[in-house]
């Protein structure tokens, strides 16, 4: 039986010619696809107890593939305080400034399941550091692929 | 409201009217990352002007090196490794990537798809000397990365995808401190997946310093005996400064190059009086590599 296929190439690449990872699209391929994605604001304060979840429900019966990239918070040149940086990295990540005096560390992660992912950021309290500071205007952008882990 | 065509391939031996979400290579209803460009960044490199006027998506990773010795700097792998990393340093904004400078080359995959909306939206882009498929809705004139798909980009496309189960041995050992070799043992672990370059790998986000499992399973004592790195990873960030400190570590790192993909393992033995055992453990890493080389640059929209 023939099956038809789908190829595209990078400019001025031949689909059949070139190698094949020079194809941009191959309908051979799983390519992966985006089931849910979203850009958000919001803030850690003493309104939502200094933590803040996004939680997706996919119900897909599996662990998807995640991509996740968010600002992040880090101290402020004179160390006097924490104060967010409006640039995205990727997350998880969990970061400290021990040289900032009682301001306690701030954790991004991501928690999955086969129904549900959950984006949480929140502030860790631990001791001796246990002012919570605020950080205002905080962007989250995720990708939830369709794709299986 | 307009009607919007659509695409849609099944994988291989999957039939289209029956195939879940999953079983689809193609589907336009479905967004496609678009990939534009692949680009080394030498170690010395702190920033790269990326010429968008948002913050583009992006991935990251960094030539791994094998050893550091004080006095003898950083040995690197043959052919060279190559491993995710992120911490703050490594960012993006509306004009710039930044990264910290190191010792090492790093590569930067840069991705059409806004990490934040610009004001207003770029114009598309012109595309000559190929065919170009693009679908989506109202797509004359908008911003290419507006479109459902667009074979202007690179997708991510899938060229493996597997299960890859480590099965690491038992180790006893009594550290000796004239003796430090006694306290440390790696186990390497590799697959050969002939793609002939270093593909853009999963799990997303296994760090270049390694994965602390005992970090991520709250204390040595409760490391699984068998347990899935995926899952691992995703603990660790919660476990971090609230987990009860591990006597005994163990810690994981993942690598490709451009023959084989790599599970390294490292069990470091803390107690010096005693001696320790480190029950066999059966580690699973679910992984994909992508028809993407890490380390191939381009720009799509040179």
């Amino acid at each position: 039986m023939l099956t038809p296929v789908l190829y595209t190439a990078q400019r001025g690449k031949d689909v059949f010619a070139d190698e094949e990872y020079f194809r941009t699209l191959d309908s051979t391929k799983n390519q992966f696809k985006v089931f849910d994605s979203d850009r958000i604001t919001f803030s850690l304060n003493s309104g939502n107890s200094y933590a803040y979840t996004k939680t997706v429900t996919h119900n897909l019966g599996y662990r998807p593939q995640v991509l996740a990239w968010a600002y992040y918070v880090d101290a402020k040149s004179d160390d006097s305080a924490m104060e967010v940086v409006a640039r995205f990295t990727l997350i998880p990540y969990a970061i400290g400034v021990y040289n900032v005096a009682e301001n306690s560390p701030v954790v991004a992660s991501i928690d999955r399941s086969n129904t549900q992912v959950s984006f949480k950021f929140y502030e860790q309290p631990i001791t001796g550091m246990a002012n919570n500071w605020t950080a205002s205007n905080l962007r989250l952008m995720y990708i939830i692929f369709v794709d299986p882990e | 409201m307009a009607l919007v065509p659509v695409v849609e391939v099944a994988q291989a031996g999957k039939d289209l009217r029956t195939a879940e979400l999953y079983e689809k290579a193609l589907d336009s209803q479905l967004f496609l990352p678009k990939v534009y460009q692949v680009k080394k960044l030498t170690g010395a490199t702190t920033e790269f002007t990326h010429g968008r006027n948002y913050p583009p998506m992006f991935y990251y990773v960094d030539e791994a090196y094998d050893t550091w010795t004080w006095g003898g700097g950083y040995t690197y792998f043959n052919p060279p490794r190559y491993s995710f990393n992120t911490w703050r340093g490594i960012n993006m904004d509306a004009t710039k990537f930044r990264k910290s400078a190191e010792d090492w080359d790093s590569y930067v995959v840069l991705m059409l798809d806004p990490l934040s909306f610009p004001a207003s939206h770029p114009s598309s882009t012109g595309h000559s000397g190929s065919p170009r498929l693009k679908v989506g809705e109202n797509l004359e004139g908008t911003a290419d990365y507006l479109a459902d798909i667009d074979s202007k980009y690179q997708t991510l496309k899938v060229a493996q995808s597997e299960q890859f189960v480590c099965s690491l041995p038992q180790w006893i050992t009594t550290p000796d401190w004239m003796n430090p070799a006694s306290s440390l043992r790696e186990d390497t672990f590799s697959f050969n997946h002939n793609l002939g370059y270093p593909p853009l790998y999963t799990p997303f986000g296994v760090n270049l310093v390694g994965l602390s499992i005992d970090m991520a399973y709250n204390g040595w004592s409760n490391i699984p005996t068998d347990f899935i790195v995926n899952q691992a990873n995703d603990k660790w960030a919660e476990q971090w400064l609230a987990f009860a400190s591990s006597v005994n570590m163990e810690t994981l790192w993942i690598m490709v190059d451009k023959d084989k993909y790599y599970v390294r393992y490292r069990r470091y033995a803390q107690d010096w009086d005693n001696s320790t055992t480190f029950p066999a453990r059966t580690i699973r890493v679910n992984y994909v590599l992508f028809d993407l080389s890490l380390t191939r640059e381009f720009n799509l929209l040179s």
